[in-house]
């Protein structure tokens, strides 16, 4: 797929912060909103100066087309995340994107585009900040007449996000929790099977941690559904130059390794070997 | 002021590039011909081409540190004939010289890569990688050793008749006995440097921050050993020198032309804003423009030190600092 990726200086127009540590920011561009498909990346740098040195890869929460601008959720982990975070508005902010593959239904011609067939439930299964790419792709099922299940697991009931982002959109938004603060106790993972109806056709998307991905990658293997993650692992250039940000793709005694940047972010899950 | 013509163009021996700005090893791909216009270069560097295809190291693979990044990729390439096949028609359309860094684990294999890419058409130079501290064999072992970096040069030198470059590694006690190894060998250019080895430790879980352990530091907090070591080789060898280390922006480049160096090339810097070395080019022109200087020769070597400077003594290289 030619990459449609530009160099740009974009206007932060809004933040709003949604928990102590997340913040929604807004932005104007002319190029990003038109040609951004979910599951797609910014690579931005948080400071004009060269501190921190490099950049870092954000999620699209989402776009509008019409108004020009697209959503990031940031949240405070280290240094750049925090700097950019107190950015104000009216800042620009330079950025590359959009980068990598979003998700897909891959076939030989490299096209790739949403899966949708109206016998498919679509299970969005996200931990913590993994949620970011998912209203994005959650919409534009919904546009299409398709059903939405969002899983969402966080540490504590503070962490929660983006609940009546989600439910706006007609999905049906379900919460865990580790401490059982908010919805079920216990991992998001464990939410999965009770939603697993015999009549449709299954359809997974994930994005989180490590260990949910792995969980959720063995669960599809096992009951032979249809599923893609998002994965994420540091990155130098952000464009397939560096070779700084792979991952293992196909069997744990016979892989290569495949750039989360430019062949990724979303990868199927039955090619990926996730440690 | 201001009239003058400025003509960037630089000859480093029978290599002539069109302006002194490059981008380098592993730093940069095809990809990039997405978001700059790299015609604009006066060349790019591929990253290290070996024998035979090579997996990389486990990753993380990178680690920021404060001004700098500690790598560890492992050489991750297809190979040779992949090169030749694959990446050298991509980099042909473009009215851009290239330069090909290669990297081996014994004298054969540099010696065959020279052999193979001798033929190779679009290829105008090649550079060997003989300082990369990533991969347990070759690489920097040869760097380090006056005499293996002579017997790795002249095995290349015998096989090419290529314009020829050496890549030398700052993990050396003394890069001037390095470089006058590579000269007498027979490489008309040198590089300089590659990363300097360094390690980082998550202090929490109390592992290396990258899959492999140590890792190869690059970016603006090398610079100024970079700068250095230009400067004592310019001093001691009369031998073209492209400068390389955390150059960010022009006037980061000026310092290298004044420490010796008559090209140089932009790496980490690729990372931070592609289009870096572009605006390079154009900082430059416009500070030649301002210094009333017709081109970069007006630079080379002009640093003033004060009189009673200190100047590091190392064995075999001559100390005396004139002014
Ligand atoms: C494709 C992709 C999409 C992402 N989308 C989002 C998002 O929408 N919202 C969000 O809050 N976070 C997202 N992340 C994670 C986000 O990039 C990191 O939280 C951020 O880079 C941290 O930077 P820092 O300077 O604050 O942290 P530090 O820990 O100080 O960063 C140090 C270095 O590690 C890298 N790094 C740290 N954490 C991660 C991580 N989880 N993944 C990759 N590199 C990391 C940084 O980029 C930096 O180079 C995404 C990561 C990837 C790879
Ligand atoms: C991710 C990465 C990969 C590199 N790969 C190579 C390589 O394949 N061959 C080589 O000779 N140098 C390689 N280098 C070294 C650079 O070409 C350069 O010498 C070094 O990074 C210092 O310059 P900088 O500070 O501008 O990055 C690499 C550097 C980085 C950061
Ligand atoms: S970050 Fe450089 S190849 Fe992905």
């Amino acid at each position: 797929m030619v990459s449609q990726a530009r160099l740009v200086s974009s206007t932060l127009i809004k933040k709003n912060w949604m928990t102590d540590e997340v913040v929604r920011l807004t932005f104007s561009d002319p190029h990003i909103p038109a040609l951004a498909v979910p599951g797609q990346f910014v690579f931005l740098r948080p400071s004009p100066l060269n501190y921190p040195l490099l950049r870092r890869p954000y999620s699209l929460f989402d776009v509008d087309e019409e108004k020009g601008v697209f959503d990031l959720l940031v949240k405070v982990v280290g240094v750049g995340s925090r700097i950019l975070s107190q950015r104000s508005e009216r800042e620009m902010v330079d950025l590359i994107g959009p980068l990598g593959n979003g998700f897909f239904l891959s076939d030989n011609s490299g096209q790739r585009e949403l899966l949708t067939w109206s016998d498919s439930k679509h299970l969005i299964v996200a931990g913590g900040m993994g949620i970011a790419p998912m209203h994005f792709l959650a919409r534009r099922l919904k546009e299409r007449g398709e059903e939405v299940v969002v899983l969402f697991g966080a540490v504590s009931r503070n962490e929660v996000l983006c609940s009546s982002e989600f439910q706006e959109l007609g999905a049906l938004f379900v919460v865990s929790t580790e401490d059982g603060s908010l919805g079920k106790m216990g991992k998001v993972s464990s939410l999965i099977p009770e939603y697993l109806s015999r009549d449709k056709r299954i359809q997974i998307y994930a994005c989180g941690p490590r260990g949910l991905l792995k969980e959720v990658v063995e669960l599809s293997r096992r009951e032979g559904l249809l599923c893609q993650v998002s994965l994420e692992e540091r990155m130098a250039c952000g464009l397939g130059a560096c070779r700084s940000c792979v991952c293992k793709v196909g069997t744990e005694s016979q892989f290569e390794y495949k750039r989360v940047c430019r062949d990724g972010p979303v990868f199927r899950a039955e090619e990926l070997v996730v440690e | 002021m201001g009239n003058n013509k400025i003509n960037l163009e630089v000859h480093l021996g029978r290599l002539i590039l069109k302006n002194p700005v490059l981008v380098a090893s592993g730093t940069f791909s095809y990809e990039y011909t997405e978001l700059i216009d790299i015609s604009k270069l006066g060349a790019v560097v591929t990253k290290a081409v070996t024998l035979r295809r090579r997996q990389g190291n486990r990753p993380p693979r990178t680690w920021e540190t404060s001004c700098g990044l500690l790598n560890s990729i492992g050489l991750e390439n297809p190979g040779v004939e992949h090169f030749l096949e694959k990446g050298l028609p991509c980099w042909r359309r473009w009215p851009v010289k290239l330069i090909v860094n290669v990297a081996g684990e014994t004298v054969e294999e540099y010696a065959e890569l020279a052999r193979i890419l001798d033929g190779a058409e679009g290829v105008d130079a090649l550079e060997a990688n003989i300082s990369c501290p990533n991969i347990r064999e070759g690489g920097i072992f040869f760097g380090v050793n006056p005499e293996m970096s002579y017997r790795v040069i002249s095995a290349m030198r015998s096989r090419t008749s290529k314009p020829l470059i050496a890549k030398l590694t700052p993990n050396v006690t003394d890069i001037v006995s390095i470089a006058r190894a590579c000269v007498e060998a027979g490489a008309e250019i040198l590089s300089l440097i590659n990363t300097l080895r360094g390690l980082a430790i998550d202090p929490d879980t109390f592992r290396p921050r990258l899959g492999k352990g140590f890792g190869g530091l690059s970016g603006p907090a090398i610079k100024p050993v970079a700068v250095g070591m230009i400067h004592q080789v310019y001093r001691a060898l009369d031998v073209p020198l492209i400068g390389i280390g955390g150059i960010l922006d022009y006037r980061d480049a000026v310092e290298f032309f004044l420490a010796g160096a008559r090209a140089v090339a932009v790496g980490t810097g690729n990372f931070v804003n592609p289009r870096i070395p572009l605006e390079i080019i154009e900082g430059l022109t416009k500070f030649l423009e301002e210094k009333g200087m017709r081109g970069v020769e007006d630079l080379v070597g002009k640093v003033r030190f004060e009189v009673g400077a200190t100047w590091p003594r190392f064995p075999r290289t001559e100390g005396e600092l004139t002014i």
